[in-house]
């Protein structure tokens, strides 16, 4: 199974100012900073953190993945601190139409200095190279601004808006969908 | 359960549709247009129909005329998603023949106001090839805004 073969040990991937490795049981606090920050999870799916309880509840999630091979996500450290400041991952992969989505978070404290962008490139790349990925998509909250510039800086194309595709903290969402073809990375990294 | 218009009505789909059913997966514009890749059994069919009668998160019909009792195509509602209050729609005529006709289109239109008034959901979600336009012209003309293109997205 092609997904157990690269997500039996997740693979260590380094960039200019990051490095992506496991998240560990270490993680958890480093991981409530942002988890039960309101700015950080206001256009997300999941609920703010109240207790460390809840990000402990998630590690385990992650930790359950690594250990049953699933496609799982990377915790991002910053190289220059040692921190740990986020996650990214593949949220879903479909290997038979080679097709997957990628989804992210990130500390307010690391915001606006394009790290998000330098991780996602990468994810990108890798997604290419190493799971034979044709398309790789990605989605955000309409009015998650951020989020969507990333995309963008990533070399993805704005497909469009599903619209009231989500029921999240009360309210029918409206979804950006971007995406980027396996054609389109050596383009835009050009 | 039976849901009418003029011409059709909708009933679940039964273990007695299935040779229909397998006649549209060795159809070779069916197959085109549906994004059909693998080759299926009757057995296979038959089976499929009986495990999607017990799946809560989704509603199979037959397509029949009211006339003739005929089964002309069938449809889903599937992915139902009580949370997002959302669903998927796919919907396929037994025969090419049998397009053109106004049918597809009144069954849609039975099919929104079950989703809407009798399900509760807020968006009912499709996705159609980029090559199937009479499939494309039938859900804009029920009311289908078309959101954006998923390149690439199927391998056919």
């Amino acid at each position: 199974m092609e997904i157990e073969k690269i997500y039996g040990d997740l693979p260590i991937i380094e960039t200019e100012r990051l490095i992506l490795r496991k998240v560990t049981i270490e993680d958890i606090e480093d991981m409530h900073l942002y988890g039960s920050d309101e700015e950080v999870s206001k256009y997300v799916t999941w609920n703010t953190h109240e207790t460390i309880s809840d990000t402990k509840g998630f590690v385990e999630f992650v930790l359950d993945k690594y250990e049953n091979k699933q496609v799982s996500p990377w915790g991002i450290e910053y190289k220059e601190n040692g921190k740990f400041i986020g996650t990214i991952d593949f949220v879903w992969w479909q290997p038979n139409h080679k097709t997957a989505e990628i989804g992210y978070v990130i500390s307010k404290d690391y915001w606006g200095e394009g790290l998000t962008t330098e991780v996602a490139k990468d994810i990108i790349k890798f997604g290419f190279e190493k799971m034979d990925l044709v398309r790789i998509q990605a989605r955000c909250d309409v009015e998650n601004i951020g989020s969507a510039r990333v995309m963008e800086k990533a070399g993805m194309s704005f497909e469009g808006i599903i619209r009231k595709g989500i029921f999240v903290k009360g309210k029918h969402r409206d979804l950006k969908i971007y995406s980027i073809l396996k054609e389109e990375l050596y383009l835009n990294n050009t | 359960m039976r849901l009418e218009s003029e011409r059709l009505y909708l009933r679940p789909l039964c273990e007695l549709d299935a040779p229909i059913m397998l006649e549209n997966t060795i159809d070779e514009e069916i197959r085109y247009m549906t994004g059909t890749n693998s080759i299926f059994s009757l057995e296979q069919i038959k089976s499929h129909i009986e495990n999607i009668k017990h799946d809560s998160s989704r509603y199979d019909f037959a397509i029949c005329l009211k006339n003739t009792d005929e089964m002309i195509g069938e449809l889903s509602i599937f992915d139902i998603d009580e949370e997002n209050k959302k669903a998927g729609f796919r919907i396929s005529m037994a025969s090419i023949s049998l397009t053109g006709k106004g049918y597809g289109t009144e069954a849609i239109k039975i099919i929104l106001s079950f989703v809407f008034e009798q399900l509760q959901l807020n968006r009912l979600q499709l996705e159609v090839f980029s090559h199937n336009l009479r499939g494309i012209r039938a859900y804009e003309k029920v009311g289908f805004i078309k959101e954006g293109v998923l390149r690439q997205s199927f391998t056919l």
